[in-house]
């Protein structure tokens, strides 16, 4: 699954440590999430794009191999 | 995970854990058990003797050295406390890697179980055992600390 979060979290002049603060992970699963190491929760999913103003869809893409 | 223990009791364990493991391999190399009197205390013991052995009895009280036993839930105690305790932030990237650990060491536990089965013999074959009865945990500890350590080093891009 591909991610905007790096890029979603530089337009809103975010750290890794803040947004994680934000929805209460780790700093290291924010850096998991955006290294494509780790499929994140749905719930984490709508937190994250809750925090953003946004929707999952616009910040998680589906990728053919996750089909 | 509701069944962890509070993130404070991981400290206490490595406190109890370290020093733990010192005297039991100590108590392993020095085979202290039979040369110290002051543990020869009486027991209760479900099952002392092999089953159906002649004269075998259930429950029953019987005189045993108690320094290995001690020794053994000291390292248990230590163990279940470090493996178990919460992290500062148990969130589900943790939670995973918690679960994938405990699944690796399960492994890499029966796959050193197997090569001592193939390879080690008679009465260091006892020490196996013994190490065995902790090397789960031990694993898992070691694996999931180290995993965690890694993961801290990852820095921010």
């Amino acid at each position: 699954m591909k991610n905007t979060v790096k890029v979603e979290r530089a337009k809103n002049d975010f750290t890794q440590a803040q947004l994680a603060e934000k929805v209460k992970v780790s700093r290291q699963t924010i850096n998991a999430i955006e290294s494509g190491d780790y499929n994140l929760s749905t719930v984490l999913a709508l937190k994250i794009a809750a925090v953003f103003h946004t929707t999952v869809d616009a910040i998680f893409e589906l990728e053919e191999k996750d089909w | 995970m509701k069944n962890l223990l509070p993130h404070a009791f991981k400290k206490i364990g490595w406190f109890i854990l370290i020093p733990a493991l010192f005297v039991g391999v100590g108590w392993l190399l020095l085979d202290a058990d039979d040369n110290n009197k002051l543990f020869n205390w009486p027991v209760f013991a479900l099952v002392s003797d092999p089953l159906f052995e002649e004269n075998w009895q259930f429950a029953h009280f019987i005189q045993n050295n108690v320094l290995d036993e001690l020794i053994a839930l000291w390292i248990l105690a230590g163990c279940v406390l470090v493996a178990f305790s919460r992290e500062a932030v148990e969130d589900e990237y943790i939670m995973k890697v918690r679960l994938d650990s405990l699944l690796w060491a399960t492994y890499f536990n029966c796959g050193a179980l197997a090569f001592c089965i193939l390879f080690v013999y008679d009465m260091a074959f006892y020490w196996v055992m013994i190490i065995n009865l902790f090397a789960l945990l031990l694993f898992f500890i070691v694996r999931f600390n180290w995993y965690l350590l890694k993961m801290k080093r990852g820095g921010e891009s």
